[in-house]
């Protein structure tokens, strides 16, 4: 393990109590030499001196037990220890708007510097809750509730039992957040409550999915959806439950791309190859939209020194699929799958039609780190924003493919089912005879 | 007016399951001969070409022919509702499909059934070389074996044997079947060939008519 003087400025130590963070890193050895100055891991900017000067900036109002400031509204509920988890608010120490902070869906176009300063600037309190606990009386629940309800930031107080510490881990699967600790109080001011959410809150005879959905066609975003399932405020009162964050947001994409794509089933195909492209923070994003019925994969290719390559010498490319019929295990790949589905089955459902979808994610070394899924689901609803290219045939079609992307397209067929599918095998309709 | 009767659910499970791996919609051809269905799958990857022959049933009414769409997924939760034990009718009633289940107790489901599909699917012309017929427990066995390497498996089929094989990232897999193999009931090569084909489907397709089929051809 190595301190923050090793990896960040004298300038900016100075103004920083050095002793409340410590760094953990699973590639010292590269980042003992490097110290964020060499760029060793090939990344534009520092990872770890980025999530350091973040701590820096929040660091000093919170040298105390105590924050007081207006939270987006936030909620983090953990996954380790399920099923007693650590749930709690998370607040900033700002007080004002600070609703951008917590609704990626606005954060495209936004500075990745500036999108960190979010993430790190909610200080997480957390209390160990059983999750099934939300069906019985707990006023602590009742105010998280409320907050999660909230349609405007809400002015917040949190007392934690010790001064909040973060650790920063350069292994790339904790999620960028601030320092964290046990919350000894929390209390909340008025909030303004959303009220579609508020009345599926208070219908205990309503499934979750159904609620869920009801949110999702009334308008309200994605990632507020998300934060009220991850608390238990839908479903039936007896199988309400936490669900932790990281479940909920997949849960939540797989639930409406699943009903979207059970809608866009009754489409018509499309009639011609589309073609999108659409680049941002050193990633490709490319869509090939065939004229078939609904199937989709989604496949991500890792550059030699992005977060989830640092080893090897070559592009790594993975995926998983799923045929018309669905999948029925969880993707390897994770819950990027089904952020990416839910753009997809969104733009689909737009034109209404159906078409086979392979959505494709080049990750280039200059990305520093992997900010979650909403980074796929937003930058996939943009692909769909582009103007597509548009192909006759498949040959065309996998002609513009190879020209969109800089991975060779046979790396990208050895792994795809659908490219798989395509070039290897053989169609029945191919055999059917003229008058049978 | 249609009504068939079977001694056991067993094989309206297995085929109703087989269905289901390809379609989610399927529409039954009932006429006097028997029952009918054929459908392909989405991709135009896998076919099923069924004929039930009246003589197949109990019971077997059909005065005139009738086409019946029914969601697969709700038939198969159904039908799988049945015992081992029970007889199992079927009959078309008011536009829905009354689905009776007899053993110590009468059991009835009414099925809504859907609107049928007016165009039919065309069977594909092939020339095909070969008549491999295997037992069905046996296939899926070795196909489950390939399945442990690969996607795919290539089948070969020479003059007296016949060989399975498949390659993946962790290695490849070859099972060679001789002409003697008691699993290998007949092996009819007019000239040596070579397929490849989908795992995934295959088994999809032979796993749930294990339970019902001793035989297999290719």
């Amino acid at each position: 393990m190595s301190t923050l003087h090793d990896i960040v400025s004298e300038e900016i130590i100075n103004e920083f109590n050095a002793s409340s963070i410590s760094i953990k890193s699973k590639f010292s050895s590269i980042c003992i030499y490097c110290r964020g100055g060499r760029k060793l891991c090939g990344k534009a900017v520092c990872p770890i001196t980025l999530k350091a000067i973040s701590m820096v900036k929040v660091s000093k109002p919170i040298s105390s037990n105590y924050v007081s400031g207006s939270s987006p509204p936030s909620v983090f509920v953990g996954r380790y220890g399920y099923p007693k988890v650590a749930v709690g608010p998370m607040v900033p120490p700002i007080l004002g708007d600070t609703v951008i902070m917590d609704l990626p869906e606005k954060w495209i176009g936004t500075p990745l510097e500036q999108i960190i300063d979010y993430r790190y600037s909610l200080l997480r309190g957390k209390v160990d809750i059983k999750v099934t606990e939300v069906r019985t009386v707990n006023r602590f629940l009742d105010t998280l509730h409320e907050l999660a309800m909230s349609s405007r930031p809400a002015d917040s107080e949190v007392e934690f039992t010790k001064r909040p510490i973060g650790t920063i881990y350069l292994d790339d699967h904790s999620q960028p957040f601030g320092p964290s600790a046990p919350i000894k109080s929390f209390r909340l001011q008025s909030t303004h409550s959303d009220r579609s959410i508020e009345k599926l809150y208070y219908d205990t005879d309503l499934l979750a999915q159904e609620a869920v959905l009801e949110l999702y066609r009334s308008g309200v975003e994605v990632s507020r959806i998300q934060r009220a399932f991850s608390v238990g405020m839908f479903g039936l009162k007896k199988n309400r439950r936490l669900v932790p964050t990281r479940w909920s947001i997949t849960a939540v994409d797989s639930i409406i791309s699943s009903e979207i794509i059970k809608r866009i089933k009754d489409y018509d195909t499309i009639d011609k190859f589309l073609l999108y492209r659409h680049t941002y923070m050193n990633n490709i994003f490319v869509a090939l939209l065939l004229p078939e019925k609904w199937s989709y994969e989604w496949m991500e290719a890792w550059f030699p020194g992005t977060f989830w390559n640092q080893n090897l010498s070559e592009v790594d490319v993975g995926g998983d699929y799923e045929s018309y019929g669905g999948r029925k295990t969880y993707p390897s790949i994770g819950g990027c799958y089904f952020s990416a589905r839910l753009a997809t089955a969104e733009a689909l459902n737009k034109i209404r039609r159906q078409a086979t979808a392979l959505v494709l994610r080049e990750i280039h070394p200059e990305f520093p780190l992997p900010l979650g899924v909403w980074f796929v689901r937003e930058n996939i609803r943009r692909l769909f924003q582009q103007r597509p290219s548009t192909f006759e045939d498949l040959e065309q079609a996998f002609r513009g493919l190879s020209e969109a992307l800089t991975v060779p397209l046979r790396k990208w067929i050895q792994k795809s089912e659908i490219l798989k599918n395509h070039v290897f095998q053989r169609r029945l309709s191919n055999y059917f005879g003229s008058g049978d | 007016m249609f009504i068939a009767r079977s001694e056991t659910p067993e094989e309206w499970k297995a085929i109703a399951v087989a269905i289901s791996t390809i379609v989610e919609e399927a529409t039954f051809e009932v006429t006097p001969q028997g029952l009918n269905f054929r459908g392909m799958d989405p991709s135009h990857i896998a076919l099923i070409d069924l004929n039930w022959p009246n003589t197949a049933f109990e019971k077997f009414e059909c005065t005139q022919p009738v086409k019946i769409g029914a969601k697969m997924d709700d038939f198969v939760r159904l039908i799988k509702r049945a015992s081992p034990s029970d007889k199992v009718e079927f009959e078309t009633k008011d536009g829905s499909l009354l689905i009776k289940f007899f053993d110590s107790y009468k059991k009835e489901y009414l099925l809504h059934l859907i609107e049928p599909y007016t165009t039919s699917t065309p069977l594909p012309k092939l020339a095909l070389n070969s008549k491999v017929m295997i037992k069905t427990k046996s296939l899926e066995k070795l196909l489950d074996d390939i399945q442990v390497v690969a996607e795919t498996v290539t089948v070969s089929a020479k003059k007296d044997q016949l060989i399975l094989e498949g390659q993946g990232d962790t290695g490849n897999a070859k099972i060679t079947l001789d002409k003697t193999n008691e699993d290998l009931i007949s092996i009819d090569v007019k000239e040596e060939c070579v397929a490849t084909y989908s795992l995934s489907h295959l088994l999809d397709i032979i796993s749930s008519l294990t339970s019902v089929s001793e035989n297999r051809s290719y």
